[in-house]
């Protein structure tokens, strides 16, 4: 230790008294006796004494103040701290006296002390308790975080805390969860408990929306009708515009934007029927349709996630509404989903005391009896039955399934490798330990142990299954496929098939499927593959079966094409015309087919077809290694566009499509040459490299490409015009210019954007009204652009980020979905004079986006 | 001596099949990105460029575009400006190989057929360029490239 800091640790534990001569001692100990016993003057003459001795001795000072502020003399004690001043102990001593009477005067001693006294927090809780008195949160804060870290781990002030927080609720809860979390046996912990409940309480309760929902006006009540019949009639479009007219003249109405919700839900929108779910609750949160349609909308649309808040509000719904058995039904179906097996027991019986024959009746018979289903007891000698391997193989098994179940997999595979060398036969441990091995990345080892399996106990059909999956070659995988078949194992009979389909062996395909479905359970896990397979199957089945009636009966032969063509399906052509909303995903597929089938794969057959005239196979084998994996990618893209016309109520045969039918022959062709011959195979690259493709292409591009013109604008504008809410005001005449311009959309798309672009117009106050038509390029790509300009001088303020967020007040939500659905841009620009223009660009139709 | 082709793809599948038909004709180096080929060319000397057109495997921030100027365009929305720098980004590399003036005749992967105004725009402004459609055959593939190399495309306007 330093000679320094060893003088200052004497003198830290030096008694002050050694300061004083003796006499002083004396002297100064009656006065502490007296001032103990209450006699506070004589105290205070004995403490005068020791000062006239030293009047430096500050306990004599401090001991002398005490008793002036005990007989009642606060200013005599002021006056003598403040002539001792730059004392700590002094300054304390003041700051002490000032705090109950003059707080600003004791904050600013406590301040000092911060300064004297570096690194003691108690000026800075004294500082914190005043600068609340005084009102000056931002001062008690700063002073009640210094004095936090000064006292790092010990307890803070309970009522300082308490005090500070329902001072400042705005940093209440940060400080009280502080406190609660580090001291929870702290003395303010009840208090702090209580306030953050009710800081919680007020939270929740600022989300409560009491609601401001305005009835429908009497003039919009056929609207609404309207709105209700194309929504009952499927018809997804006219619901939606006539939903959208109806949210734009009568915003501020529930009912508005929860048939908006509902047509958007129509078109699979689920984010922006979400969005207007919500303001339809938001304005009518006690209406129980608000709230059921959101709830339903949360449970459907999420998968699950967000069932709390669907059930929140299918709950208050059915408190809303509470003879309502489809709701009361739905709400069972979600609380027993979500393991609210008394909340839903209860709905159920709520069903079935209102509508005991009604449609949800039997649903809530099932579920309730399943709910009360008791367990069977399982006999004890079920539960113990004769061990196949010895007791010492059983215990390290037994260790090892724990083990694995535990995630320990290195111990667990110790253990069972000892069980194996004790039972090294035993078919259930080896296809275990197989298992593991195909886990591990090992497929090797894990056939080498099946194998071993299969030659103690042969029937094993999911092992000859498994076998099949791990087999590199065809015949090798038919053969295993065979054998799991044979034992009985369903999925093997459609993977069986599959193989045959893909030799182009269709008889046997459709054995094996047939087999399938005989045998597979619901849920297997192929059942839908196999479906799809069916499908193709029996499409080529209907084409040779045609072709045959075709040849045998040549005079009823075309009638008859013509009319099995007819009923047997749609064509691409047809599906894309009928349904045009799925031009563009249709467009994806068909580029999928000519990026990752056609293109760098068929297109080298002219090559390989030179390649064989000059004897070299390779070219041949190189392409036919490829054709497998070809082969099932143009089945992927086909078997989507499939579903895709599906979806649409239409059914599309791939086999028979001009487009499709012969790209799908070509690949059977292919995969079925053994001897491959020059000549054909250039013809058959003629088909897929040149017809085919250029089928594709133009396909996609002649389909939805219009002319937007000045006629198609005006057509528009009138509509609009005598729409209700507008015929007979004085509406300004319509400027057009420019056009036409060509673009790929559909007519009643382009229609509904053009219309709610002009309408908004009308209703926001325009006086003049002007569409320009023009035409740009993009700087960077050459892509020619198509511009529409809508140009009003309404009052008030539209910008981007207005459209951008589906700014309701103008309406223009459903311009701007249109407009992202087809792949264009809407911005504001400023225009002169005040006068503003809503642009809507899209790429010119000159080609297909392949 | 075999031209030079640098191919700018963000796959392996243009350099794969064309050394496979092509490959005693020419010399293909491959690059992965805009910046690859910037610097590629900065650093060796080529004969021409084959370039893909549609960029979907790359990580967004290897894509050449603005971003936040072509989001701006599409309503704010980086997902679809990330699709169209993507679908376009041909262009983009060979926009940024002019910017940095490599002046080489490049020829597109891409069929331009249906979209001859298109095509008109990028021949003014990126020439001397060429394209090839998906389905051209290796010979295509290599009488394009040999015109290409030897510079018999039409050169820029002006």
């Amino acid at each position: 230790m330093s000679p320094l800091l060893l003088l200052l640790a004497v003198a830290a534990l030096a008694d002050p008294l050694d300061a004083l001569a003796p006499a002083a001692r004396g002297i100064y100990a009656r006065a502490e006796e007296q001032e103990a016993a209450g006699r506070f003057a004589t105290a205070g003459s004995f403490y005068r004494l020791v000062l006239e001795q030293d009047p430096r001795f500050v306990p004599a000072l401090l001991g002398l103040g005490r008793t002036l502020e005990a007989e009642g003399r606060p200013e005599a004690a002021e006056a003598l701290y403040r002539a001792s001043a730059g004392d700590p102990d002094v300054t304390e001593a003041l700051a002490t006296l000032l705090e109950s009477g003059r707080p600003a005067e004791a904050l600013v001693a406590w301040r000092e002390l911060q300064v004297i006294r570096l690194g003691d927090a108690q000026p800075w809780l004294h500082a914190a308790r005043l600068c609340i008195r005084l009102g000056d949160l931002e001062g008690a804060g700063e002073a009640w975080g210094t004095y936090l870290r000064l006292l790092q781990s010990e307890e803070p002030d309970g009522d300082t805390l308490l005090a500070l927080t329902d001072a400042d609720p705005a940093h209440a809860e940060a400080l009280l969860r502080a406190y609660v979390a580090g001291f929870p046996d702290g003395a303010a912990v009840a208090g702090a408990r209580e306030r953050l409940d009710r800081i919680e309480l007020e939270a929740a309760a600022a989300l409560v929306d009491l609601g401001a929902d305005t009835p429908l006006p009497a003039g919009l009540v056929d609207l609404a009708a309207r709105v209700d019949e194309a929504l009952a009639s499927g018809r997804t479009s006219e619901a939606l515009s006539l939903a959208g007219q109806l949210v734009a003249r009568s915003p501020s109405t529930a009912e508005s934007h929860g048939r908006l919700a509902d047509a958007l839900l129509l078109t699979g929108d689920w984010a922006e029927a979400e969005v207007q779910a919500r303001i339809a609750r938001g304005l009518a949160p006690n209406e129980a349709g608000t709230r059921a349609r959101l709830g339903r909308l949360l449970a459907d649309g999420y998968g699950g996630r967000r069932n709390a808040e669907a059930l929140r509000e299918l709950a208050a719904a059915v408190r809303l509404r509470s003879g309502d058995a489809a709701l009361r039904h739905r709400f069972g179906v979600l609380q027993q989903a979500e393991g609210g097996f008394a909340e839903a027991a209860e709905a159920y019986r709520a069903v079935l005391i209102m509508e005991p024959e009604g449609p949800w009746a039997e649903d809530c018979r099932v579920r309730l009896a399943a709910m009360e289903r008791q367990p069977p007891e399982v006999p004890v000698s079920a539960l113990t039955p004769t061990l196949p391997v010895s007791e010492e193989a059983a215990h390290r098994w037994r260790l090892a399934t724990v083990l694995l179940e535990r995630g320990r997999r290195e111990e667990a595979l110790k253990e069972l490798d000892a069980a194996l060398v004790l039972a090294p036969r035993h078919p259930p441990l080896l296809n275990l330990r197989a298992g593991l091995e195909l886990e591990s990345g090992n497929p090797t080892a894990a056939v080498a142990l099946w194998r071993r399996s299969l030659e103690a106990a042969p029937d094993q059909a999911e092992i000859w299954f498994n076998l099949a999956g791990q087999a590199t070659d065809r015949d090798e995988r038919r053969a295993h496929l065979g054998r799991a078949a044979e034992l009985g194992y369903a999925d093997a009979h459609y993977l069986l098939g599959e193989l045959a389909a893909g030799l182009g062996d269709w008889t046997t395909a459709r054995t094996e499927l047939a087999a399938y479905f005989a045998r597979a359970t619901p849920g297997s896990p192929y059942r839908q593959s196999a479906e799809a397979l069916q499908t193709r199957v029996e499409g080529r089945r209907r084409t040779v079966a045609a072709v045959l009636a075709a040849g045998g009966v040549l005079g009823l032969g075309l009638p008859s094409l013509w009319w099995w063509r007819r009923r047997s399906g749609s064509t691409l052509a047809q599906v894309l015309a009928a349904a045009p909303e799925t031009w563009h995903e249709a467009a994806r597929l068909l580029a999928g087919i000519r990026h990752e089938v056609l293109k760098h794969n068929t297109t080298v057959l002219p090559d390989v077809a030179a390649a064989l005239e000059t004897g070299d196979r390779g070219p041949w084998e190189a392409f036919t290694a490829r054709l497998p994996e070809l082969d099932e990618k143009l089945r992927a893209y086909i078997s989507a566009l499939v579903t895709l016309g599906a979806s649409r109520g239409m059914r599309l045969v791939p086999e028979t499509d001009p487009v499709l039918g012969p790209l799908v022959q070509t690949f059977d062709r292919l995969k079925r040459i053994r001897r491959p011959e020059p000549d054909e195979l250039l013809t058959l690259s003629r088909v897929v490299n040149e017809r085919v493709f250029a089928d594709i292409s133009r396909t996609v591009r002649e389909i939805c490409v219009i002319e937007c013109d000045e006629a198609l604008v005006r057509a528009v504008y009138q509509r609009v015009c005598a729409e209700p809410g507008l015929a007979g005001d004085n509406l300004p005449e319509l400027w057009v210019t420019g056009g036409p311009v060509t673009l790929r959309l559909f007519r009643p798309d382009l229609e509904d954007i053009l219309a709610n672009l002009l309408r908004n117009a009308l209703t926001a106050g325009a006086r003049s009204l002007a569409v320009a038509l023009s035409e740009s390029e993009d700087e960077v790509t050459g892509h020619p652009l198509v511009e529409f300009a809508v140009i009003d001088d309404a009052p008030g303020t539209l910008t981007n980020a207005m459209i951008r967020s589906r700014f309701i007040g103008r309406g223009l939500g459903l311009a701007v979905d249109l407009t992202n659905r087809h792949g264009g841009s809407i911005r504001v620009d400023a225009r002169e004079e005040g006068a503003k223009a809503v642009v809507v660009q899209f790429q010119l139709a000159e080609g297909g986006l392949l | 001596m075999p031209a030079r082709v640098l191919i700018v793809e963000d796959g392996f599948e243009y350099r794969d099949t064309f050394s496979r038909y092509a490959g005693d004709q020419f010399e293909f180096v491959r690059t992965g990105s805009g910046a690859e080929a910037l610097a590629a060319v900065a650093a060796e000397a080529f004969d021409c460029l084959f370039l893909d057109m549609r960029f979907d495997r790359v990580q967004p921030g290897e894509l050449l575009g603005d971003l936040a100027e072509t989001a701006e365009r599409f309503n704010g929305d980086p997902v679809r400006a990330t699709r169209f720098l993507e679908e376009n980004q041909g262009v983009y590399v060979l926009a940024a190989l002019r910017e940095a003036g490599c002046r080489l005749p490049a020829v597109f992967s891409h069929d331009f057929s249906g979209e001859p105004r298109r095509w008109s725009a990028l021949a003014r402004k990126y020439a001397p360029v060429a394209w090839l459609p998906d389905n051209a055959s290796p010979a295509q593939v290599k009488d394009c490239l040999s015109q290409a190399a030897s510079g018999a495309l039409p050169p820029a306007e002006g």
